[in-house]
């Protein structure tokens, strides 16, 4: 994260090592990240690391709560739980991030330009979000599942267009403020191109907000993917999504309620860690903050 | 200073709640013991029979809870297609005939019946009977159900056989039910559900309402329907027939859809009967004094669906190789639990089964390997696995991919809302799929209706096939029809278009102080017939 | 609103014409004809060009017709607000919760910041916000319904079933209510006018509820409001865990019935009731905004604008360095 920051705005290489030290600083912070580093490490070695393959289907271990060979466990098919919780951290990660990247690249261009040009656009653009706010947005992610149909990249673009607002919203509202200052008005004056703009004065400038808002948007992304899964939407089996783990094991959840509680925790760890990064982040990227 | 000590506490905290967690899941058993020993915490309207004080004396209650899983969205028999409808229906209506849990057919409103002719029953029903608005059933009123019936697009397959035209009273208790040719089903055939007589002022008065307030002539009315939650019934004072009178005054239908949810409504007192009881749930019940299990074998078979009128390249040894790589004790054993591993395409429940000679399709994946080798089968070919959302049915769907994946083929399953699974289906779209089938009324062609809709379903192309299953229910010498059926569930299961998997059985829990459970394979119990015995005050 | 209501439909209204699947064949079942399914699709108008079906549809939400249902014959608009007072008191009580828990663990953090007290509530509130709330309600129902025995696990038949659906709820909506109070209240502690009133010698339950709370309470009624709103639309979550009538139970069942006119009708209602707490939270700004209400009490005016006001916990402006 705090890398992105630098290759972002290079310009503000200094800036951006300040933000670091203070990030740094924030230990609970530091956890989060290096919490999230493992999970990625683990999303990228699964089959390397875990102990079976997600889909290894034994029928004569089956439900069982710990052993040697499993554990954390096995699920009603006698797969491996804990491999499928490591292979699943591919599936979850991946919703959460992508699917930020989904809301961060639409919502953040619909923002960028509709605070940076106004007028018409900015109210028709800003008419669409009002409609899309509007509707909460699990239910909005649950109906565009429902009209795609289920799997792994319907349920991202799902999460993604249901997360737009938000990004538009706050890059809207600190292009506002950016734009009145000085050096947007020399730019202007030097006669430089729009796109430059907004991709050289105005993005740089506004990225606090967003990058907060986002890190904070996969921990959300991961819930909303689940919660889908919950109903029944989203990921296909077998493939190993915490969310879908944890709802298929409610069915098993009064006598095998492990079934429930570990897929459930990495949810919890992966979310909670994102939020201290995002925790974190905003409190690095605001130097006037308490202190 | 404020980062370690909010570390500290993040640490304390996330122990906390694994320990709490772990101990919620490790310690189960004595968690809850004592919750599962004092039902009547909850619900005090429940207390259990004490067998320490021989004095008790015990009266019936008077307002039974009965938890459903699915809220049907019509109780008109004529209407909608949700078989949780056909539950309700039985409380509510009466019907000419009706089956009992072991397929023996007794009358109900048939006071005395004869065969005129071959296609010709003429039925004298009992005088005196009055639907819940005061009217008289009549002739009438049955003539009506069936012309009724045979034009509704819900139940007119079902009530297909008779010729609706045809039907004439005779006098206002006495009517003819005339079939298009001879059936020797059209009696356990007027058992069904959609059979149930309707009344005919009722119906042209009320129109759809009729459908959510029905007025039928059965042991229960329907008092008050709570969408999404329950239905209210209280019982018929003026039944016709005292002896059928429910002992009760009141009976709740709750609907929870959620299988642990129903079996915590039994273990806590709260509900005195649960339908549909998850094997998930069932050893715990089993286990639990307070509450008694019901297991019978069930007339609803889970079968695979492969579809090689629209999907050419499953070639008739393309099918038995795949039939040949799936485990279908395993799945029966792991993914349905309470079921019996099926050995014919028709419920053991069902007249004229016959089990099956399994030899050319017994479990063998390395033959399944070569055989597809040999076929020249493609194996990169996508199987994609349909299945509608549902526990069971996704984990067969899991398990069947696992197994063709373990001989080299390319599956894959793909879960899709109910609705848009159905229509698939009766579009011939679904190249595979996981069904139930449920047999209806013990008639071996219900089981089969599906081949014969080659325009839909296009289950088969085999026509020959086709055509003699429309041939064999018209067959009136039984031993002969036995017979054709018996060959006929032979050639079915060696055309591997159906794949029976299982044989799901019904599963219903009671509390321990609960009577005269009739524990329907169908999944539909006679309500009337419950006693649950509490203490006098 | 009613322009954000007809978009609201229309998006709905996309996105259901691109559902795959067929209602008329979910509604006469697997034994119908080709015929009976082709009269069926023109009887609900499901062979009208897109555009026909939409006009419709607004023509008769015009005149408070949302339809028929599908599968029950019955009016959608009846079906929805049969089960409406259902999720709209779920919801209210999840909001209670959140709002006094929230508030009140807020305040104390804020006033007693960096203190043990604040350490651990804000640590619970952040596991609040990352728990997913079915998981949680699952627990709850292990915990106090089947191992305790203390409150029913599924229905909403009475305060006794009220308990743990709010409670899970409630819970999660309180960290977030928990973490934008205690940041509204120490944006607000730092103002000179709090450094006034403390130098003043008022006591510190005065400076508390005289001073910082009221002029910390926009952010915290916005949050609050935004809480409503995913309440409301997390009850199509919710009240699948304990088997809850409301609407979001109906609007389950119609996705998977493919009963549009339902589905359609349960977005626009929530999508309506949060347009209206919307609306009501910013005609409740002019009541509990100290500038707006200073204009008619004549007290001294504070500093700070508006927007300043309404942001994201945490990002304090500089006022104290």
């Amino acid at each position: 994260m705090a890398n992105n920051t630098v290759k972002a705005a290079p310009k503000k290489n200094s800036q951006a090592k300040e933000v670091w030290r203070r990030f740094k600083k924030n230990k609970l912070a530091v956890a989060g990240l290096v919490i999230i580093f493992i999970l990625i490490i683990a999303a990228i070695l699964a089959p390397v690391i875990a102990p079976y393959g997600y889909d290894d289907q034994d029928y004569s271990a089956t439900l069982i709560r710990f052993s040697k060979e499993h554990l954390l466990g096995t699920d009603n098919l006698g797969r491996d739980i804990l491999s499928r919780l490591l292979y699943g951290s591919r599936v979850s990660l991946t919703i959460g991030f992508i699917s930020v990247g989904i809301g961060l690249v639409i919502g953040g261009l619909v923002g960028a330009i509709s605070g940076y040009y106004g007028g018409v656009l900015d109210d028709i653009l800003m008419r669409i979000v009002d409609i899309i706010m509007a509707i909460p947005s699990i239910i909005l992610a649950i109906s565009i599942c429902a009209a795609l149909g289920p799997g792994l990249i319907n349920t991202m673009i799902a999460v993604g267009i249901s997360s737009i607002p938000n990004y538009a919203r706050i890059l809207r509202s600190s292009i506002l403020s950016i734009k009145q200052q000085e050096f947007v008005e020399a730019a202007t004056a030097i006669g430089a191109s729009d796109a430059r703009i907004i991709a050289k004065h105005i993005i740089p400038n506004s990225l606090s907000g967003l990058i907060v808002q986002a890190s904070m948007g996969v921990g959300r992304a991961i819930i909303s993917a689940a919660s889908m899964s919950f109903v029944g939407l989203g990921i296909q089996p077998p493939n190993p999504e915490w969310g879908a783990m944890l709802s298929f094991g409610r069915t098993y959840f009064r006598d095998y309620g492990y079934m429930v509680l570990y897929p459930g925790l990495f949810i919890f760890i992966a979310v909670l860690s994102m939020n201290l990064i995002g925790d974190g982040l905003r409190d690095a990227l605001d130097p006037r903050l308490k202190r | 200073m404020k980062t370690t000590k909010l570390n500290r506490a993040v640490a304390l905290l996330l122990a906390m709640l694994l320990v709490f967690g772990m101990t919620a899941c490790t310690s189960k058993p004595a968690t809850t013991e004592p919750a599962t020993t004092e039902p009547s915490t909850t619900e005090p309207a429940t207390t259990e029979p004490s067998t320490t004080e021989p004095e008790t004396k015990y009266v019936s209650k008077d307002h039974l809870v009965v938890v459903g899983k699915t809220e049907p969205a019509s109780i008109d028999p004529h209407n909608g297609n949700m078989v949780t409808q056909f539950t309700i229906d039985f409380q509510v209506f009466d019907r000419l005939f009706v089956m009992d849990e072991n397929s023996n057919i007794t009358p109900q409103l048939a006071e005395t019946w004869e065969w005129i002719d071959d296609t010709t029953l003429r039925v004298k029903i009992h005088e005196g009977v009055k639907f819940s608005n005061g009217d008289d059933l009549t002739a009438e009123d049955v003539l009506y159900t069936l012309q009724r019936g045979c034009e509704s697009s819900y139940s007119a397959a079902t009530l297909d056989p008779f010729d609706a035209a045809a039907c004439k009273v005779v006098d206002p208790y006495t009517i003819d039910i005339v079939t298009k040719q001879p059936y020797p089903g059209a009696i356990a055939t007027l058992t069904h559900g959609r059979a149930s007589i309707v009344c005919k002022r009722a119906i042209e008065e009320m129109g759809d309402e009729y459908s959510r307030t029905p007025v039928g002539s059965g042991r229960l009315i329907v008092d008050k329907w709570t969408a999404g939650d329950s239905i209210e019934f209280s019982r018929n004072e003026n039944y016709w027939n005292e002896e059928a009178k429910p002992t009760f005054s009141k009976l709740t239908l709750r609907f929870v859809s959620e299988n642990a949810s129903r079996a915590i409504e039994v273990e806590t007192g709260a509900a005195d009967l649960a339908l549909e009881i998850a094997a998930t749930d069932m050893t715990r019940l089993d286990e639990n004094p307070n509450v008694t299990i019901t297991a019978v074998p069930g007339a609803t078979l889970n079968q695979l669906v492969i579809n090689s009128a629209n999907f050419p390249y499953f070639t008739p040894e393309v099918r038995r190789a795949l039939h040949m790589a799936i485990n279908t004790e395993a799945i029966t054993k792991t993914a349905y639990v309470t079921a019996d591993r099926a050995d014919s395409l028709l419920p053991p429940s069902c007249w004229g089964y016959k089990a099956v000679d399994e030899s050319k399709t017994a479990y063998d994946p390395d033959g399944a390997k070569a055989i597809l080798a040999a076929e020249g089968f493609d194996m990169s070919t996508p199987l994609v696995i349909n299945v509608a959302k549902g526990n069971e049915v996704g984990t067969a769907a899991e398990m069947i991919c696992n197994m063709w994946n373990a001989i080299g083929l390319n599956a894959s399953v793909e879960i899709l809302e109910n609705a848009t699974l159905t229509t698939n289906n009766s579009k011939g779209q679904t190249p595979i799929c996981i069904t139930t089938y449920t047999c209806a009324c013990g008639l071996p062609e219900s089981m089969f209706l599906n081949f014969e809709k080659t325009t839909t379903y296009a289950w088969t192309d085999d026509m020959a096939f086709v055509d003699a299953l429309k041939a064999a229910k018209t067959i009136t010498d039984d031993a002969a029809r036995q017979a054709e059926y018996e060959r006929l569930q032979q050639y079915a299961w060696d055309l591997n278009n159906v794949i029976p998997l299982c044989v799901s059985q019904r599963v219903y829990a009671t509390g321990a102080n609960v009577e005269g459970l009739q524990p329907s394979p169908t999944n539909q119990p006679d309500f009337s017939l419950l006693n649950v015995l509490v203490e006098a005050n | 609103m009613i322009p954000v209501m007809l978009g609201v439909v229309l998006v709905i209204f996309v996105m259901l014409s691109l559902s795959p699947g067929d209602p008329a064949v979910q509604m006469l079942g697997p034994d119908a004809t080709p015929e009976q399914l082709e009269e069926l699709r023109d009887d609900l108008g499901l062979n009208d060009p897109f555009l026909v079906r939409y006009v419709k549809y607004v023509w008769n939400l015009l005149h408070g017709d949302l339809g028929t249902s599908y599968t029950t014959k019955q009016p959608v608009a009846k079906e929805i607000f049969e089960r409406f007072p259902t999720t709209l008191l779920f919801t209210t009580l999840a909001c209670i919760v959140g709002a006094i828990v929230g508030i009140l663990f807020g305040i104390v953090s804020a006033v007693k910041q960096y203190t043990w007290f604040d350490n651990v509530s804000r640590v619970i509130a952040l596991i609040g916000i990352s728990v997913p709330s079915f998981w949680l309600g699952l627990m709850f129902i292990i915990w106090f319904s089947v191992g305790l025995g203390w409150f029913p696990s599924s229905g909403f038949y009475g305060p006794k079933y009220w308990v743990l659906p709010s409670l899970t709820v409630g819970l999660v909506q309180a960290s977030n209510v928990m973490r934008q109070t205690r940041s509204a209240m120490l944006d607000v502690v730092r103002q000179d006018y709090i450094r006034t009133a403390r130098a003043k010698g008022q006591s510190e339950m005065k400076v508390i509820f005289s001073h910082e709370l009221p002029n910390a309470l926009i952010p915290i009624v916005t949050v609050l409001g935004m809480q409503f709103g995913r309440g409301m639309g997390g009850s199509i979550i919710s009240e699948q865990v304990f088997a809850i009538p409301g609407i979001g139970m109906l609007m389950t069942n119609a996705i998977g019935n493919l009963n549009y006119p339902v589905v359609q009708g349960g977005v626009l209602v929530i999508a309506l009731s949060f347009s209206i707490v919307n609306l009501l939270i910013d005609i409740l700004y002019a009541f509990i905004d100290p500038r707006i209400k200073s204009l008619y009490s004549g007290k001294k005016r504070v500093r700070k604008t508006k927007n300043e006001f309404v942001r994201e916990p945490g990002k304090e402006s500089a006022a104290n360095g």
